[in-house]
């Protein structure tokens, strides 16, 4: 007789083995549910015939009742996508230079401050915003902190993300991620920004409904770049609106002297190397806040970063959130004093921001003219801060939830920027 | 549609030398249609080179490696590609082994046509980025002038933020030669190493154009210049001819260990047969002398007549 190998090390796959071998071989109890629920009427199927039931897949047209055979339409009238062509509904033969949310500049904000004849302020705010700028109590960033978390790591939102590419390791898949969105971090973000801010302002009698908020709506201005026709557009963002326009920043001498300044040179390139033509276009203006509304006045704008993937270097979105207000700050004074306006009777001044939910962009924006080829060196002015982390690491560590290096410096520039409105009011 | 061709880069003055208008017209238009100046100039765009960077918009095979679409105007958007895995595009058989699958890749249309202005001011451009390039084995840099951007193939030594250089003038003496810069190779002193160097002026560079490689201005003959190229092989071609002046980059691509037979099937190779291979010189070849001067393009050029314009009686 042959003897079994006696196994003298342990191996987990015996180990499984030996377990399935048990566990394979299970007893369905009898409970008395059946019973039960056949006394009460209820029918009960066996699983795997409930499984393998063919049941009929329902077409999505509708049928009519009298001919169940024809549909009611046609699937030729079903919209298709629309081909990229001169069958397009706004194709245009003449070309058209079209900026926006998609567009990254080349090089820079050198770049967006030649195209929109701007003297930029880099690494500061203006002095009104900075006097309002005070800390705020410790209970606040304990609870921004909650919120940062519960935006980043706890929301209930699961989606199948992008394909995580590394290009070291081509011909890699790496196994596919749920998790949260980009786009659904923004806006948690922003709520939880907007009401951690309002809420510590209505402790100091200050009325917060004095500010309305747009969402995700459409704005364009057509505006001539180099004596022809081009178009800025944006969607990615979130409108503040007041009953009053902020005051400028900035005016008199300071001001001649600071456009005076020459702009940074960006030979042997031209200032719209980044702003591509095409033919699929509209050329009418869009804002989403009718003139005479309560709330009619742009104090604030903040813009998403919602791609998944962001190849940035330099200063480029710097670049990015210069041309996005002037796009807005331009549309609204589009509005207010004719499509055909160029230097403006009264600056249009707003507040900006731009986020990717981890590091935030703060700037200021007045704007005196829309005239983009005119022969003076500046018109408009422009603050910006350099960018600054909300926290250095927001994930799970073993299973934990973990927020590390809270900066509170973001949350007070914001309350600043935001009660600097609120006193103009 | 033909504004849109006439607007698009600078590949677009390029004229060709081998094959002459007449002969394009033969070709595409068998119907006499000479009178209509457009469409000759369409011609002339169309048939530009046998390398094909712009024959025409559509698939265009490159050997039986892999095809490209092409679109109607030059763009540094990322261009669509199928392998071919060694078939021939046309028939479907296999023509050559050892090729087939690797990682799905993307084409990058590089501008080998550098012109420069003859007379007057050079073309500056400023080097925007230097970008790794799937489809060959030097680095590519996206450059820009103007509202227009390309890529070029990187030379060695080329960073972003700076300013290189074409010019198209030949002066009488040589001038000084900074790496990056694209001259004729009648404008650059002897001894100077070259790379992207053009065999037929306007047809786009073809000469050392592999990662690391140079090719050296040994001498010059009348109006013609004597390279010798990597392979110590010495070639005559036209002083028009443009060449770009330093070493191409990734330099120390050819030390570069592969690693493993499985990263070769990610670069798209098939495993090779392993055994020795007598004809092809295999395992060591015996060392022959190099073939002799080989003069390209030598056809004589037409003499121009001048015609004397002159009016014998009054009005």
């Amino acid at each position: 007789m042959r003897l079994s190998a006696v196994v003298c090390s342990q191996h987990i796959g015996n180990g499984f083995r030996q377990i399935w071998k048990v566990q394979s071989k299970r007893k369905v109890l009898e409970f008395g549910v059946k019973e039960k629920l056949e006394v009460k009427g209820l029918p009960v199927v066996d699983a795997i015939e409930f499984l393998n039931l063919k049941r009929p897949v329902q077409s999505q047209l509708p049928i009519l009742k009298s001919q169940p055979d024809k549909k009611l339409i046609d699937d030729s009238l079903i919209p298709k996508m629309l081909a990229k062509d001169n069958t397009h509904p706004n194709w245009h033969d003449e070309p058209c230079r079209v900026y926006h949310d998609h567009l990254s500049l080349f090089t820079g904000i050198e770049e967006a401050q030649h195209i929109t004849k701007t003297c930029l302020i880099s690494n500061s705010l203006p002095d009104r915003v900075t006097s309002f700028k005070s800390k705020i109590p410790e209970e606040v960033h304990k609870q921004m902190q909650r919120f940062i978390l519960n935006a980043h790591v706890l929301d209930a939102v699961q989606t199948k993300l992008p394909k995580a590419i590394n290009i070291q390791r081509p011909g890699w898949n790496f196994p596919r991620v749920y998790g949260l969105p980009r786009w659904r971090r923004n806006v948690q973000m922003m709520n939880k920004m907007f009401h951690t801010v309002d809420a510590s302002l209505v402790g100091q009698n200050i009325d917060v409904t004095e500010q309305q908020f747009t969402n995700e709506t459409m704005i364009r201005a057509p505006l001539i770049l180099d004596g022809k026709q081009s178009i800025f557009e944006t969607r990615q963002h979130r409108l503040v609106f007041g009953r009053k326009p902020l005051q400028p920043y900035l005016d008199g001498e300071v001001k001649t002297e600071l456009l005076s300044q020459p702009l940074p040179d960006i030979y042997p390139l031209s200032r719209v190397i980044s702003i591509h033509e095409q033919n699929i276009y509209r050329t009418d203006h869009k804002f989403p806040v009718l003139q005479g509304a309560p709330f009619d006045r742009l104090t604030m704008a903040i813009f998403f970063l919602n791609q998944p993937f962001i190849r940035t270097n330099g200063t480029k979105l710097e670049g990015r959130l210069l041309l996005h207000a002037f796009t807005v700050a331009a549309a609204h004074a589009q509005q207010r004093y004719g499509k055909d306006v160029k230097d403006l009777p009264e600056p249009v001044t707003i507040n900006c921001m731009q986020t990717d939910s981890r590091n935030f962009y703060f700037g200021c924006l007045q704007l005196h003219s829309l005239d983009l080829d005119s022969s003076k060196v500046a018109n408009n002015l422009f603050w910006i801060e350099d960018p600054q982390p909300m926290f250095t690491k927001c994930d799970y560590v073993d299973n934990q939830p973990v927020l590390e290096g809270y900066n509170p410096q973001v949350l007070e520039t914001l309350m600043a920027l935001y009660k600097s409105q609120m006193a103009t009011v | 549609m033909m504004q849109n061709l006439l607007n698009s880069f600078s590949r677009l003055c390029v004229t060709n030398s081998r094959i002459t208008l007449s002969q394009c017209m033969l070709i595409k238009f068998q119907t006499p249609s000479l009178n209509n100046s457009t469409q000759s100039q369409l011609q002339q765009i169309r048939c530009i080179n046998k390398h094909g960077y712009l024959t025409e918009p559509g698939w265009k095979a490159f050997g039986h490696r892999w095809i490209v679409k092409f679109p109607e105007k030059y763009t540094v958007k990322k261009l669509p590609l199928m392998k071919l895995a060694g078939r021939d595009p046309a028939t479907g058989k296999k023509v050559v082994g050892g090729l087939g699958g690797g990682h799905k890749k993307k084409y990058r249309w590089v501008d080998n046509c550098r012109v420069g202005p003859k007379e007057g001011p050079p073309l500056v451009e400023k080097v925007l980025n230097l970008q790794y390039d799937p489809c060959r084995s030097a680095k590519i840099a996206l450059v820009a002038s103007g509202d227009k951007v390309r890529y070029i193939i990187a030379t060695s030594s080329m960073k972003v933020g700076d300013l290189i250089s074409t010019s198209g003038h030949i002066p009488r003496n040589a001038i000084r030669p900074k790496e990056g810069d694209a001259h004729p190779l009648g404008a650059l002193p002897i001894g100077t190493e070259v790379c992207c160097a053009e065999k037929y002026v306007g047809e786009g560079a073809t000469i050392s154009v592999a990662a690391g490689s140079r090719a050296v201005l040994i001498r010059k003959v009348g109006n013609r210049c004597i390279l010798q190229l990597p392979s110590k092989q010495e070639i005559s071609v036209k002083q028009e001819c443009m060449a770009t002046v330093g070493h191409v980059s990734n330099e120390d691509h050819n030390t570069k260990h592969i690693g493993s037979p499985n990263r070769l099937r990610w670069l798209g190779f098939r495993p090779r047969s392993g055994l020795w291979h007598r004809k092809d010189g295999r395992h060591g070849r015996k060392i022959r002398p190099l073939p002799p001067l080989k003069v390209l393009d030598s056809r004589k050029q037409e003499k121009i007549i001048e015609l004397p314009l002159t009016i014998a009686t009054g009005f």
